[in-house]
């Protein structure tokens, strides 16, 4: 794997969350979700700038909506999760799988006991 | 009422938070505004929880959003890979470096005193109608005018409001338990509110002040204040003692005389122009009927009184007015801030370019080590190219390089001026140009900077397809050598005229001599022969002090330009009958000549004369030769007479020898008549000495003696004679320093981008000269055919520099007397030594290419 198509933390949650939300949504909503879901209070610029990141590595499109039927509605960036980002993701929890699952439970349980 | 339906205070996002969000990027910006706004109407806390969270969530997305917008700048990557390339090649980062930040340094300075001096010069609301009034002396200055002459314009003048006035003297003292001297002006009763002064606490001195039987009162200057007050606000109120000393009123300020009280400090920045005061006194404190007096002693300032900026500019422009009371006497106008420059225009402007020229060089050299570096990764720079490379990239990768130079110059500069700023050399410089004095401030460091930087645009600009600087660096390197050949015309001049100067003959023998004036005033030495028993019991004192070999007492120093003491003599001109001669005076001890070293051409000084009345003078060569004709002059009769001609009704004076002339401070001898201290009262008298000891380590002898006479007395303005010889050109001194280390740097400067330049050049024709060393050339014959091919653009540097220098040293004579004018010698030796640094740095590299041998030239090894 090259060493700038590694996912960071922030950029998994960011790709979990629009999975979650059926492969789509825009910037406010996947905050929103990430609060709710994690109880971590992000900030909605770290949001905007982790999927414009993603964007850029090919693992998200946007798409501009239609404007909302209110006055003054303005259209919102809507992110869908590529197959390439889908893909990315799947690596990235499989690696996560892999290194988890060998004894990691006893391991833990050594660390957190002492021994 | 519920909570939700009170109308809130906040029921909108706080402004200032709304505003920062136009910092997110636009393609963000509307929808984190609309997210943000919906989150905020829909969240239930109310008041400061509710506006510390939208700050967060605001604060925090401009700085992740800006992050995220800059992460993928080439510039940083760039910079910090130039960064290291710069620790890893420090050598050539120090080379342009060390210039540059001295370059900066030197502007930075200059700029802040240029603030000081020039921008700032004029504290004062609706400055430009403020105008200064006085008498045009011969020299285009405007004198000092009367009281008297500023009642008559006042009342005639209709363009004019009120005249402010104010007279400095500098020898006030302040009478605590220490006595200190201060710098004391005193001001007119309407001075402050002709310049809209303001108080930083309690009042400015006002009319009511000067009404009769009113206590004494003072103003602090905010600097003094701050330095001797600690900024204490409570100082307002408390009573100090005075003294003073040497005023042409007479003096009823004296040491351990009037009690004053401090009313108030003058605001912050407050100065008058040309004057660095710490206290400010009523005019009316300073003695006599002030108001009525004819001499001229006091500077004038006043308001124009119109807003019309046409009509002050006319009024600037005919620079004149003309009271209807005396036609005869013409008033003239400057603008204030024209007025306060006249004695140090030319001297800044001087510096100015001096160091404009520097910062050229300066920058030109940094940009010919830049061009170099780019041009040594020509290789880096073509395989970059054949990568994909942009010209665009190139450039960033070569303006990353000089952005590193420039910031590492700048942290240098920034530095080495505040340090620079606390010197005494500079306090001094400021003090001549009458600048604040401080530190460098944020503008003049970034200025500066903007300035240096400039010059680095320009290799990186330049850089081309195939890598490199082309043959801008030559021109840099010519443009160098030319600009230091210039610099080092105008130091030399200006150093060879201070030899001129200092070796010229002064009359008078300055080793181990010394001056000094005391504290002492007519209060406490009132006058006639109690004074004169005062000043000689003080002489017997001083002589007794160990080292001391002779003492003596002067109303004046003799290289100085002071010519302030004058009499009227009638003299019989053989030619033309009786005529009145208006000559200068120099009150003086019997030992005075003695002291100096002074010659005497003809008869004899001054005897034990003690008395008023004695009535014998002593001439210089130059009265006599002026007015007394051939033949002896001793014994001759002078009458006095007063200002309109009339006798005086004394006894004449009877001249009893003739000295030598002496140097004045202006380079020139005045006819001049020595007389008894006794029969001519000053009200300030110089103590003159001389030592077998170094000069400065008597000065605590001196101050112990006269504590021991009187511990109210204050040892002021003691200094060599040799320091006095460079008094009056102090500030040209200083410039003469300054210009000949700027050329100094210069030349090192155009020998380090000329070697450097000179050594990539000879990089790249190592291969020819190792062929040529390999079919038997002689490395001699080699380096003179190099070295030949280098003389046209070295001959154009060279041709450029004179023709400069010579512009140069035109300019120098005109803005200063000390400078030698325009000399061939000065040219041809500059051009000389420009020759030899440019011929050895051009000819090293090719020299040491010329001595290796073939193989490792061709093949790089053995």
């Amino acid at each position: 794997m090259a060493k700038g198509s590694y996912l960071g933390e922030f950029e998994q949650l960011v790709l979990i969350t629009l999975v979650r939300l059926g492969g789509d949504g825009y910037g406010a909503q996947v905050r929103r979700e990430i609060i709710a879901s994690t109880g971590r209070d992000v900030a909605l610029g770290s949001v905007y700038a982790t999927l414009d990141r993603l964007e850029t590595k090919g693992y998200l499109r946007s798409r501009k909506s239609e404007p909302l039927p209110v006055p003054g509605g303005r259209g919102r960036r809507s992110f869908v999760v590529t197959p390439a980002g889908q893909r990315r993701l799947s690596d990235a929890l499989g690696l996560l799988q892999k290194l988890t699952d060998h004894d990691f439970e006893s391991a833990m349980a050594a660390l957190e006991s002492g021994s | 009422m519920t909570e939700t339906q009170q109308p809130s205070r906040d029921s909108d996002p706080p402004r200032a938070a709304r505003a920062a969000l136009r910092l997110v990027p636009r393609q963000w910006r509307a929808e984190i505004v609309d997210a943000l706004d919906t989150e905020w109407r829909e969240r239930h806390d109310r008041g400061r929880d509710r506006r510390s969270w939208y700050w967060s969530q605001v604060l925090r997305s401009v700085l992740a959003l800006l992050l995220a917008e800059t992460r993928g700048w080439w510039g940083w990557a760039e910079a910090r890979r130039a960064l290291w390339r710069g620790i890893r090649d420090w050598r050539a980062l120090a080379f342009g470096v060390v210039p540059l930040a001295a370059a900066l340094v030197a502007t930075i300075l200059l700029l802040e005193l240029i603030q000081g001096a020039w921008i700032e010069a004029m504290p004062f609301p609706r400055a430009n109608e403020l105008v200064a009034i006085g008498v045009r002396g011969a020299d285009g200055a405007l004198g000092p005018v009367s009281p008297q002459q500023v009642r008559s314009l006042t009342a005639t003048s209709g363009d004019l409001d009120t005249v402010g006035t104010y007279y400095a003297i500098w020898q006030a003292t302040l009478v605590e338990e220490q006595p200190a001297l201060l710098r004391a002006v005193g001001v007119s009763p309407e001075l402050f509110a002709v310049l809209g002064a303001r108080a930083e606490a309690g009042r400015l001195i006002a009319p009511g002040d000067f009404a009769d039987a009113v206590e004494s009162v003072i103003v602090l200057d905010h600097d003094f204040w701050r330095r001797r007050f600690g900024s204490d606000r409570g100082v307002v109120g408390r009573t100090v003692r005075m003294g003073a000393e040497g005023l042409p009123f007479g003096g009823t300020i004296t040491v351990g005389g009037d009690v004053v009280r401090i009313v108030g400090v003058a605001e912050r920045g407050f100065r008058l122009p040309g004057y660095q005061a710490d206290i400010y006194i009523g005019l009316n404190r300073l003695g006599m009927s002030w108001r009525d007096a004819t001499g001229r002693s006091l500077q004038a300032i006043a308001r124009v009184r119109t807003d019309d900026r046409s009509r002050i500019r006319e009024l600037l422009l005919s620079r004149a007015v003309e009271p209807a009371e005396d036609p005869a006497e013409h008033f003239a106008l400057d603008s204030l801030g024209d007025a306060r420059l006249q004695s140090v225009r030319a001297a800044l402007m001087l510096a100015t370019v001096a160091v404009l020229v520097f910062l050229g060089l300066a920058g030109l050299n940094a940009a010919t080590l830049v061009a170099l570096s780019a041009r040594a990764r020509r290789r880096d720079f073509m395989i970059q190219r054949t990568l994909g490379a942009t010209r665009a990239r190139l450039r960033a990768i070569a303006l990353a390089d000089s952005g590193v130079v420039v910031g590492v110059a700048a942290a240098v500069a920034a530095l080495a001026s505040a340090l620079a700023a606390t010197t005494t050399w500079h306090a001094e410089t400021a003090a001549s140009l009458a600048a604040p004095e401080r530190g460098p401030g944020a503008w003049s460091i970034a200025l500066a900077i903007a300035v240096g930087a400039c010059f680095l645009v320009v290799p990186a600009l330049a850089v081309r397809r195939r890598g490199g600087a082309g043959p801008v660096r030559r021109v840099l390197v010519r443009a160098q050598i030319a600009g230091a050949g210039m610099l080092l015309v105008v130091a030399l001049a200006s150093v060879a005229g201070f030899v001129r100067y200092l070796g010229d003959e002064t009359g008078v023998d300055p080793r181990r001599a010394f001056g000094f004036t005391l504290t002492l005033s007519r209060w406490n030495v009132p006058s006639g022969d109690e004074r004169s028993e005062v000043f000689a019991r003080l002489l017997e004192r001083l002589r007794a002090v160990p080292g001391v070999e002779s003492m003596a007492l002067s109303s004046r120093l003799p290289l100085s330009v002071d010519r302030s003491h004058t009499m009227r003599f009638a003299v019989d001109d053989p030619a033309v009958g009786r005529i009145l001669v208006r000559t200068s005076v120099t009150a003086v001890s019997p030992e005075y000549f003695e002291t100096w070293s002074l010659r005497l051409v003809d008869g004899g000084g001054f005897g034990a004369i003690t008395t008023t009345d004695d009535r014998e003078i002593v001439v210089n060569e130059r009265f006599a030769r002026a007015y007394l004709g051939a033949g002896s002059s001793v014994g001759r009769d002078l009458s006095r007479m007063t200002a309109d001609g009339q006798e005086t009704g004394q006894p004449p004076f009877r001249i009893r020898g003739v000295v030598a002339d002496v140097r004045e401070g202006d380079g020139v001898a005045t006819p001049r008549v020595y007389v008894h201290y006794s029969s001519f009262q000053v009200p300030r008298l110089w103590f003159v000495g001389r030592t077998e000891q170094d000069v400065m380590a008597m000065r605590a002898s001196i101050e112990r003696a006269v504590r021991s006479f009187d511990a109210s007395l204050i040892v002021n303005g003691f200094r060599s004679l040799e320091d006095l010889v460079l008094e009056p050109v102090r500030l040209e001194w200083r410039l003469a320093h300054a210009l000949a280390g700027l050329a100094l740097l210069t030349i090192a400067m155009a020998g380090v981008g000329t070697y450097g330049v000179m050594s990539e050049v000879a990089r790249q024709r190592r291969n020819e000269i190792g062929v040529r060393r390999a079919v038997g050339a002689e490395p001699s014959r080699i380096l003179s055919d190099l070295l030949r091919g280098e003389l046209p653009g070295l001959a154009m540097a060279l041709v450029s520099s004179a023709a400069g220098g010579w512009m140069a040293m035109q300019a120098l004579a005109r803005v200063t007397s000390v400078a030698l004018p325009p000399s061939l010698s000065i040219l041809f030796g500059a051009q000389v030594l420009i020759l030899v640094v440019a011929g050895v740095a051009a000819g090293m590299p090719y020299w040491r290419a010329a001595r290796t041998e073939p193989a490792i030239l061709i093949y790089g090894r053995r």
